[in-house]
């Protein structure tokens, strides 16, 4: 188990250095996104094997990637999108994502459209995830440099 | 002291910068606000879309306006955060209005800040690592790797011929497509569908996606319509790719 939760932030920090590289993130920043592309896969993997589902789990996985952007941007002085955008992307649905064209342009209707309701549950559930910290973390005082 | 002309002008600047590097409606707002109040122009009203945005200060005889139109809804973190940076430092008022300026102008200038064969290698990396997430083997990781790394340099390409993002989309999925079926067919790879998800993941719409749902929450409704479309139409423009190869049936 412990193998297979380091295995699997390993590698979802590795697949955010890409999308760090590619969106332009500032070399000081580069690593603290994969941490928090890692995390949120690593969330994610617990909370799905203590019994929450692809859902809740991509909810919870992008909730802690709120959450870690919201302490990196203060610490490095950044804008909290630079560390929260990229790194949710190590959990975005691809594989139903493909399930759904693989199975609407064979003609299966029911498993595509399993499929399609999957993808954007998920990436529902990513967005609604970074959003609950950015709406909750902005209420109390709208100073002006807000991270 | 500069005139109100010239402090439009910077505000220009930082939103069309903003926007051009993907920050949510609420962001450029408040950050017009802040560099605003820096500026000493207290009387101005900004109206801020992903596709363009107005301005207008109000004086006391008339007003000033300006109206630009934002063609590029491109994602660069470094114009974001090299922004915010001025725009805290000048709210500070550690900085002069001339200086504000001569900063602007850098981070439009140096905008492209890593080698292109470090994002193409990158994106390979990390279009690997997706396919070992989603359960691969070495064979997968190969024809993923390489699909990956050369729908990238595809997108590198085609930049100079200035397409537009959906034909640009639309090609470098049939790329990552046809390379990596094409890879798992000559690796006999065991799970072939693995390495085309992995390596068409590079161009997913996940900021504006997420943006979108920003703009939504915070009231940004028609913005958040905007990016939503967007992203929509790039998705499809992904499916639409990946059939050009695989409704052959190979």
């Amino acid at each position: 188990m412990a193998a297979d939760l380091i295995r699997e932030f390993a590698l979802a920090a590795v697949a955010t250095l890409g999308f760090g590289l590619l969106f332009n993130v500032p070399r000081r920043a580069l690593l603290p996104c994969c941490l928090a592309g890692g995390a949120g896969r690593l969330v994610r993997l617990i909370a799905v094997s203590l019994g929450a589902s692809a859902v809740g789990g991509s909810y919870l996985g992008a909730l802690a990637v709120g959450l870690l952007g919201y302490v990196l941007a203060r610490a490095y002085r950044m804008p909290r999108m630079v560390f929260t955008v990229t790194g949710v992307i190590p959990m975005i649905p691809g594989v139903p994502a493909f399930g759904t064209l693989l199975e609407l342009a064979a003609g299966n209707v029911d498993t595509g459209l399993h499929n399609a309701v999957d993808t954007v549950l998920i990436g529902g559930a990513l967005a609604m995830g970074l959003t609950t910290v950015r709406v909750i973390s902005r209420m109390p005082t709208p100073a002006p440099n807000d991270l | 002291m500069i005139d109100t002309d010239s402090r439009l002008d910077i505000l220009v600047q930082v939103a069309q910068l903003l926007l051009e590097g993907g920050a949510a409606t609420y962001r450029v707002e408040e950050t017009l606000r802040v560099m605003g109040r820096a500026l000493g122009l207290a009387e101005f009203e900004a109206v801020i879309f992903p596709t363009g945005f107005t301005l207008t200060a109000h004086g006391p005889q008339h007003s000033l306006t300006r109206v630009y139109r934002v063609r590029h809804l491109g994602v660069n973190m470094y114009r974001v955060s090299a922004i915010n940076s001025i725009s805290r430092e000048a709210s500070a008022g550690s900085i002069s209005p001339g200086q504000v300026y001569a900063d602007l102008e850098r981070v439009r200038r140096d905008s492209a800040r890593y080698p292109s064969w470090l994002v193409i290698f990158g994106i390979a990396i990390s279009c690997g690592a997706f396919v070992l997430l989603l359960g691969g083997g070495w064979r997968e990781l190969v024809a993923t790797m390489i699909s990956a790394g050369l729908a990238m340099f595809a997108r590198v390409a085609l930049r100079r011929f200035a397409l537009l993002p959906l034909v640009v989309v639309v090609i470098a999925a049939f790329i990552a497509t046809a390379v990596s079926s094409l890879g798992c067919w000559a690796l006999s790879c065991p799970s072939p569908d693995l390495a085309p998800v992995a390596a068409v993941l590079q161009l997913v719409p996940g900021v504006p996606m997420v943006t979108a749902v920003i703009d939504l929450a915070t009231g940004d409704i028609l913005s958040g319509v905007v990016r939503g479309v967007y992203a929509a139409v790039i998705a499809a423009g992904i499916a639409l790719g990946m059939l050009l190869y695989l409704a052959w049936g190979f």
